[in-house]
């Protein structure tokens, strides 16, 4: 009954459905829970999660889980995050090289100049070898003549596709998250569930709690529910992505990041188990074209 | 078998040349297919198979234990390293962090469990070599001066240069002081 107001708490909705995703959740006291404010809801709960790899330095990170489901702000409860995710030292030099990273690898370059091979011209030689006391030429397309082929020039397709470390690019995330959580730009909902598909709604809801003006809202699915699927979509600068599309470049690029708590426990997994691979070495060896 | 399949598709005058100097006709009569695949196996494979004496093997039994599975459960590799279970002592010399109370600085372990103390050379097999003290939270500076004490008190004919990356936590000795390092932040604990 206790886990029952916890997570009807959460969700209203659906109550297994949130007792699946709060699976490492565990409540606090009984008696804080079964206390109703007067408005009706129960007062915020500290959910203390059991976080995996815990650390022993101190450091302690802790944040809000908020609804969407109304335009005002309620807090749900409190939530611990993993520090050595959202904890890590700014470092900026890692986040840029993952968003350069970001920026070339999907390039293809496509500007290509004739060689003199490819000019129009040029199979004649211009004039005798000897005896004109000028330089000797076998063709006007040489790279040395006006209007000759050009040496050496851009062949396309030049791809500038090349693999960052993996340990640079969790290194990134982690930064990246740390960032925006230190920034108080990091937002923990509990579902992705909007009453409305008005966009004027999530524009309301941005200004009421000073989020944005760009929102990024991560879920662990990548079929968003369809209030916010339409919502969103009319508003260019409010995107959703699932976990598995989250990277450095779009969270730089929104001003404010919104995880769903599932996708915070996915992420976090996700993370905590590429940090304590075994096999990390591996993990670390060059990118090869031909690897899968 | 094999061989003499894969010896098919190879027909030429270096062959016939095989052919004389071994004096056999390794060339077979009926060439084989054109788009038959050539086997090459190891040595292994291509040896005749053993026959199915099961004298020949030793015994063995099939358990579906789930107590005996555990041992064999210990031998698989694990997907994560897992903290060391706790024990008096180790016999390889490691010993668990036991940080120090009201420390201005902390050094957290590696994923292994290990000192972040690390031997770096400028060039790869170059003779210029740092160490370097990674994962430090808190008063990096602190730490710093303490460590450079430790190293001159040790080497005190030693001139070295200290650098301390504050944001990643980091600080860079030039020169080779990895077992001091790793001696002393032992000995305190870290």
């Amino acid at each position: 009954m206790l886990r029952r107001l916890v997570m009807g708490a959460l969700r209203p909705n659906s109550c297994v459905q949130a007792a699946h995703r709060l699976s490492t959740t565990t409540e606090s006291s009984p008696s804080e829970v079964e206390q109703y404010s007067s408005d009706g809801f129960p007062p915020p709960v500290v959910l203390s999660r059991n976080l995996e790899f815990p650390t022993n330095d101190g450091r302690k990170r802790m944040a809000w889980v908020e609804n969407i489901d109304t335009v005002q702000e309620r807090k749900l409860g409190m939530i611990d995050l993993h520090p050595d995710i959202f904890a890590v030292p700014p470092r900026i030099d890692v986040i840029w090289n993952n968003v350069h990273w970001q920026k070339l690898y999907r390039k293809v370059n496509l500007v290509q100049v004739n060689n003199r091979a490819e000019m129009i011209g040029g199979g004649r030689k211009p004039w005798q070898q000897k005896g004109l006391g000028r330089a000797r030429q076998g063709s006007i397309r040489a790279p040395q003549w006006k209007h000759g082929g050009i040496a050496h020039g851009p062949r396309a397709p030049t791809t500038r596709f090349y693999m960052l470390p993996i340990h640079t690019r969790l290194y990134g995330l982690r930064c990246m998250l740390s960032v925006k959580l230190a920034q108080d730009d990091l937002h923990i909902v509990n579902a992705l569930d909007i009453p409305t598909n008005e966009p004027s709604y999530l524009e309301d809801l941005a200004e009421e709690r000073q989020w944005g003006p760009s929102v990024l809202f991560v879920d662990d699915t990548d079929v968003a529910p369809e209030n916010i699927a339409i919502a969103a979509d009319q508003i260019k600068h409010m995107n959703i992505m699932p976990v598995y599309g989250l990277n450095v470049y779009s969270m730089l690029n929104h001003d404010t990041l919104v995880l769903t708590l599932a996708a915070l426990e996915r992420i976090e997994k996700q993370i905590l188990y590429f940090m304590h691979r075994t096999d990390r070495a591996k993990l670390a060896e060059k990118f090869k074209t031909s690897q899968v | 078998m094999a061989t003499m399949k894969t010896l098919g598709f190879v027909s030429g005058a270096g062959f016939k040349c095989l052919n004389r100097i071994l004096g056999i006709d390794l060339i077979p009569r009926t060439l084989p297919a054109i788009h038959s695949v050539p086997v090459r196996y190891a040595r292994f494979k291509s040896s005749p198979l053993i026959s199915d004496d099961s004298t020949q093997y030793t015994g063995f039994e099939i358990s579906r234990n789930p107590e005996e599975w555990k041992f064999v459960q210990d031998l698989l590799p694990q997907p994560v390293i897992k903290k060391p279970s706790p024990k008096p002592e180790y016999p390889s010399g490691w010993k668990p962090q036991n940080p120090p109370a009201d420390s201005p600085y902390f050094i957290q372990r590696t994923a292994n469990h290990m000192l972040p103390v690390y031997l770096k050379r400028d060039t790869p097999r170059g003779v210029r070599k740092r160490t370097v003290v990674r994962y430090i939270q808190g008063d990096v500076w602190a730490l710093e001066e303490e460590l450079r004490a430790v190293v001159s008190k040790t080497y005190p004919k030693d001139i070295f240069n200290t650098m301390v990356n504050e944001v990643a936590g980091q600080i860079t000795f030039r020169g080779d002081y990895v077992s001091v390092l790793k001696a002393y932040l032992e000995s305190k604990g870290w």
